[in-house]
């Protein structure tokens, strides 16, 4: 066996043979992903404990209807189909306007603090004629938490249907003819139809939640964001270990630096696609327990494989020279971050980016390659069409930039893995690089 | 035939000349011993041998190949710090350090040589575990393991006890007389008197010795005499035609002065006290490379601990 592979299976095995690594393979998808799980988990979980709401109508004209609304609710609305309670009851109590409305409203400010009421609602004594300038004609919902909505979101309908019923009388139609011809009919989201070139049949087109488009991209991108963390990041010990306990200076005899650095990437390489492998498995099984096969992109499998090669290779000769550069652990540590935070990066802008996979930012952010790898995969595991000559683009970007830094990292490893002392700066790092 | 060509070689160190204009040659089959003082040279050159370092002038020529890493799998190296990974089990690690050598199966071996070093028991314990001479032999073993042609030993017996040290000479010494090419480099004189078939002393950078034992101290003659005495050390104080006088406790050596006559200094300490023993000799090694180097380097080599009989 060729050397390099030796020293690759030396790798692969000193990385997947620790509990430690079972025991990442297992935890970082939780620990990554804890917030979107949790989300799913506890999505139909609502708290089912009464909504005391104080009205405080200046109008006039729509606490009646707001009280009369909600006890339809209740009474029809807030139980399943077994008779047991998913959802709050909303109680409203209609309060007179006093003289003083700033001191009623910090009355009923200071009742929410007591946790007497959930809320209070305040109707402007305009309303009916928005239209009128100068008048108050706010709707405004106080409550201690602005994001739980549910019940803000609710008042809308029955207020506005008040307030239109009231305007069609005024002008003498008939408001059930008003709300038949205004009613409003709620859109759906849907996956786009392809036909399969093999059978000719047509597929996609089902009914995609705002939860599907964005788990699925999610959970590929995390899988990636996994693979490169667990493949190249050890190598910046291993290295930092070969060269502090001058194992080194003994394999250096053996074979040449840059042959070393090879062997240890491809090591990284072959522990990343384990990963892809195993998460594979996993999430056939699991979407097929589940019924959800179609969710999962595995049409981008070969993609990961791709570009998780040069993913590896690009962070692991950075990690492997930043490791060459280390004498000891307190300066590996400190040298991290220059491997991690490219790594990092797209972590903290892949919302925007699958808000808007097709827009200027996801494209140009996408194309960069450092980022390449998890937001091209990100946008193309999202629903949306990503052109085909984006991946292409950022994968030829990719490899350019992998065949730098391992020529780069190769060069820096070969200058530091045999250098005690003083650990080099960024400095003379690129001196190494660039030097002759 | 020649097992490793030095020419002219010359390795510099960010302004530091650690190797100047080395030429050296060692021939196949035998035991070359490298002295010198700490930050000399020895292991540059020994680096250099190994194609872990290249030279910036000069030619070397390993097992006959000058091309780089030709010959890599036909020498063996053990590094002056040892380099082991510590997470590795003993039998993995001795197998990898050995296929990556030779490229073949050599499990035979490695049982063989942990057999012949009593780590039979610690094979399958992690490199951690190890006791600090263990790891040493572990070391060597791996070395040796893919049976090299040339053995380039990098202060092998240093940290070791004198057991350890006699199971580790006898082993370079088989495998030389295998056939095997050894140079290793040394504080230990006296081991290097003993085992050496040829001497290189490497001092600055520059060679200042090379040859065999007794072609070294021919070159300084016989100027060295060993006496016990019945009075203290104190007794030879101020005596005409002495040079240095080296107090070893139970014996004392002195350095004659040039043209110093042995007899009259005989006559001389006589007169101030009894002597048991008195020997006129060539200087040990270690006396040399005090001279050479001078009293501070002596500091890391070892005294010779054999006292005139």
């Amino acid at each position: 066996m060729n050397r390099v592979l030796r020293v690759a299976r030396r790798e692969y095995a000193a990385q997947v043979r620790t509990k430690g690594f079972l025991l990442s393979l297992l935890l970082f998808p939780v620990l990554f992903s804890g917030s979107t799980i949790a989300f799913v988990l506890l999505k139909d979980r609502v708290d089912t404990a009464d909504k005391r709401i104080a009205v405080l109508d200046h109008s006039g004209i729509v606490a009646e209807s707001l009280l009369a609304a909600a006890e339809e609710r209740n009474a029809e609305e807030i139980l399943d189909e077994q008779g047991v309670q998913t959802k709050p009851r909303y109680l409203f109590e209609s309060l007179a306007p006093e003289e003083d409305v700033a001191a009623q409203k910090l009355a009923l400010s200071d009742r929410v603090r007591r946790r007497e009421l959930h809320a209070f609602f305040e109707v402007g004594p305009d309303v009916l004629h928005p239209e009128i300038e100068g008048g108050d004609t706010g709707l405004r919902y106080y409550s201690e938490n602005p994001l739980k909505s549910e019940v803000r979101s609710w008042l809308w309908w029955p207020v506005n249907q008040r307030l239109i019923e009231i305007r069609a009388r005024e002008e003498g139609l008939d408001p059930q003819v008003v709300a038949r011809v205004t009613g409003r009919i709620g859109t759906e989201s849907m996956g786009l139809l392809s036909r399969d070139a093999a059978t000719g049949e047509l597929s996609g087109g089902q009914r995609t939640g705002e939860l599907e488009a964005i788990l699925a991209p999610m959970a590929v991108m995390m899988i990636l964001f996994i693979m490169t963390l667990m493949g190249a990041l050890p190598l910046l010990g291993s290295t930092m270990e070969e060269k502090s306990l001058r194992i080194a200076e003994v394999l250096l005899g053996t074979i040449s630096p840059f042959g070393l650095m090879l062997g240890k990437l491809l090591g990284g390489v072959a522990v990343s696609l384990t990963i892809l492998s195993f998460y594979s498995v996993v999430a056939y099984a699991v979407s097929s327990f589940t019924g959800s096969v179609a969710l999962v992109p595995f049409a981008l499998l070969p993609w990961l494989v791709a570009i998780t090669l040069a993913s590896l290779l690009m962070f692991g000769a950075v990690a492997a020279a930043v490791g060459a550069s280390c004498n000891d652990q307190a300066e590996a540590s400190a040298r991290t971050p220059l491997v991690i935070v490219p790594i990092l990066i797209p972590m903290f802008i892949w919302f925007p980016i699958l808000q808007d996979p097709l827009g200027g930012f996801a494209t140009a952010a996408s194309l960069v390659p450092p980022f390449t790898p998890a937001l091209m995969t990100l946008r193309l595991a999202s629903p949306a069409s990503v052109p085909l000559w984006q991946p292409v683009v950022g994968f030829l970007g990719v490899l350019l930039f992998t065949l730098a830094t391992v020529w780069g990292g190769a060069r820096v490893f070969r200058a530091g893995i045999l250098m005690q002392g003083q650990a080099p700066n960024l400095r003379t790092m690129l001196r190494w690089v660039f030097g002759r | 035939m020649t097992a490793v060509e030095i020419e002219s070689v010359t390795k510099t160190f960010a302004g530091h000349r650690a190797v100047d204009d080395l030429s050296l040659r060692v021939p196949s089959g035998c035991t070359y011993g490298f002295i010198g003082p700490n930050g000399s040279g020895k292991t540059t050159t020994l680096r250099m041998i190994m194609r872990i370092l290249l030279p910036d002038r000069g030619r070397l020529r390993v097992l006959g190949e000058e091309r780089l890493a030709a010959a890599t799998e036909r020498v063996g190296y053990l590094p002056e710090e040892r380099g082991l990974y510590r997470k590795m089990k003993v039998r993995p690690l001795l197998r990898f350090f050995g296929e990556m050598k030779s490229g073949r199966d050599v499990r035979g071996e490695v049982d063989a040589w942990l057999e012949r070093f009593e780590l039979t028991a610690w094979a399958d314990k992690k490199v951690e575990a190890l006791s600090k001479g263990m790891s040493q032999k572990v070391q060597f073993i791996s070395a040796v393991v893919s049976r090299p042609e040339l053995l380039i030993l990098d202060e092998p017996f240093t940290g070791l006890d004198p057991v350890n040290v006699d199971a580790l000479r006898e082993a370079v010494l088989e495998l030389r007389a295998g056939g095997s090419t050894v140079i290793f480099s040394t504080h230990d004189m006296a081991a290097a008197e003993r085992m050496c078939d040829f001497i290189f002393m490497i001092y600055r950078g520059r060679k200042v010795l090379d040859g065999t034992l007794r072609e070294i101290q021919d070159r300084y003659g016989s100027d060295t005499v060993r006496l016990k005495i019945e009075g203290g050390a104190g007794a030879l104080r101020g005596l005409a035609g002495v040079a240095e006088v080296r107090n070893h406790g139970r014996f004392q050596e002195l350095h004659l002065a040039p043209g110093a006559d042995a007899q009259a200094l005989l006559g001389a300490i006589l007169g101030r006290t009894g002597v048991r023993h008195f020997e006129l000799g060539k200087p040990s090694l270690h006396d040399i490379f005090v001279r050479i180097a001078g009293p501070e380097a002596a500091a890391a080599a070892p005294e010779p601990e054999e006292a005139p009989a």
